[in-house]
């Protein structure tokens, strides 16, 4: 067992992947590093879906570029409300690039999302473009005023909640991809054939699929809550 | 493990760059394209309307005209016949005319003739009476003289007298 955890700690660790040789040496960690592999294959993806799109649709290429487009962008204007709609293209790019983080594991990449400075970093985008949107939408004294809503006894907990929000869906997203990626290696460790196979479907793609949808979901929420009222 | 370190900034970075990425290579085409389509769908469909709109337009003139030219076929019949009814109405009239003239003239003709045949007979009666008086003053045999005079009036009388009934009749 002792060997297990070990082993575990390990694969837990951020390695540097390497190190720019610029003013004296940049290390790159390896989750900054698979982002730009998600973030190559994410714009070549695009490129190629998009090269020769047609107005009147010529295969299904195109078919599949546009519903998913479609879909995606008519689920977030759903969430983010007609004020938000603005948000649309952010949101849809984070639950792009978190499927792909999510996922990517399936490739023997170390998933981004494993690195808690990438959930960190979702996560307080998540909370600044929140605040500012309701900035934007209500002016300072408004934004300001909203934390007293709808009575200023509450006034301290929506204040915690900037603290509290980014926190909750930064673990939420570290915490489901962490717990998935040990469990997957528990069962790999003890039944290597055959069994993981469902298993990893569940934790890896289905959980994965999940935890992108609930973070750009609760986001959305948030950024909706912020500039309605 | 749960350390933040320069890690945070960089994916901060490149969530940005991915962000603007996508939107230049991945939302703008398919929106774009998209808009296109709409704006294709729309042309369409005002063109289909504008011609649908023209096409009842030129139905309604059709239609018109057909009605049009009923109604005159109509107006035309109905022309005819009451001139036709117009016409018979003074043909029938002045037939109705000329036949009372007809009768007319021929009741008059006839009273004419009447009057005339009875003068003539009152003339022939009076023309008898005074034979038979000068008969009478001019002598003879009296007994048998006047039986034969009285017989010869009585011939002559009935004579005349069927005579005025043959006119009559006729």
């Amino acid at each position: 067992m002792g060997e297990l955890a070990n082993r575990l700690i390990e694969e837990l660790n951020c390695e540097t992947a390497f190190t720019i040789p610029l003013f004296g040496g940049i290390p790159i960690p390896e989750s900054v590093a698979v982002t730009w592999v998600i973030m190559g294959l994410l714009v070549v993806l695009s490129i190629w879906l998009t090269h020769d799109l047609k107005v009147v649709p010529a295969g299904k290429k195109q078919l599949f570029v546009e519903t998913a487009v479609c879909k995606l962008q008519d689920m977030f204007r759903d969430m983010l409300g007609e004020k938000g709609k603005q948000f649309v293209p952010y949101m849809v790019t984070v639950i792009l690039y978190l499927g792909a983080a999510n996922l990517i594991g399936l490739l023997g990449f170390k998933p981004p999302t494993k690195d808690l400075n990438v959930t960190a970093a979702l996560a307080i985008m998540s909370i600044v473009l929140v605040e500012a949107a309701g900035i934007r939408a209500k002016g300072v004294k408004g934004w300001v005023k909203g934390f007293a809503q709808p009575s200023a006894v509450v006034a301290p907990l929506n204040v915690m909640e900037i603290i509290i929000r980014p926190l909750s869906l930064c673990m939420r997203l570290f915490g489901n991809v962490l717990g998935a990626f040990v469990v997957m290696e528990l069962i790999k460790i003890m039944i290597p054939v055959v069994v993981p196979v469902p298993f990893s479907l569940y934790f890896d793609v289905f959980d994965g699929l999940i935890q992108a949808y609930v973070f750009t979901f609760l986001t959305s929420l948030f950024i909706k809550e912020a500039v309605e009222d | 493990m749960l350390t933040l370190n320069m890690g945070l900034v960089y994916t901060v970075i490149n969530l940005l760059v991915l962000y603007i990425l996508m939107k230049k290579f991945l939302f703008k085409p398919v929106n774009n394209i998209l808009e296109q389509r709409r704006a294709a769908i729309e042309e369409e469909m005002n063109q289909a309307q504008t011609l649908k709109e023209e096409a009842m337009q030129l139905k309604e003139s059709y239609e018109a005209d057909t009605k049009g030219a009923k109604e005159a076929s109509a107006g035309i019949i109905r022309e005819a016949r009451q001139k036709a009814d117009q016409e018979a109405s003074v043909i029938l009239s002045q037939a109705r005319k000329e036949a009372d003239k007809i009768r007319t003239d021929t009741e008059e003709r006839l009273k004419q003739e009447r009057e005339k045949t009875m003068r003539g007979l009152q003339k022939d009666v009076a023309d008898l009476a005074v034979e038979a008086a000068e008969q009478i003053l001019s002598g003879g045999s009296r007994q048998r003289e006047d039986e034969a005079f009285y017989d010869m009036f009585l011939r002559n009388a009935g004579e005349q007298k069927n005579a005025v009934q043959r006119g009559e009749n006729a």
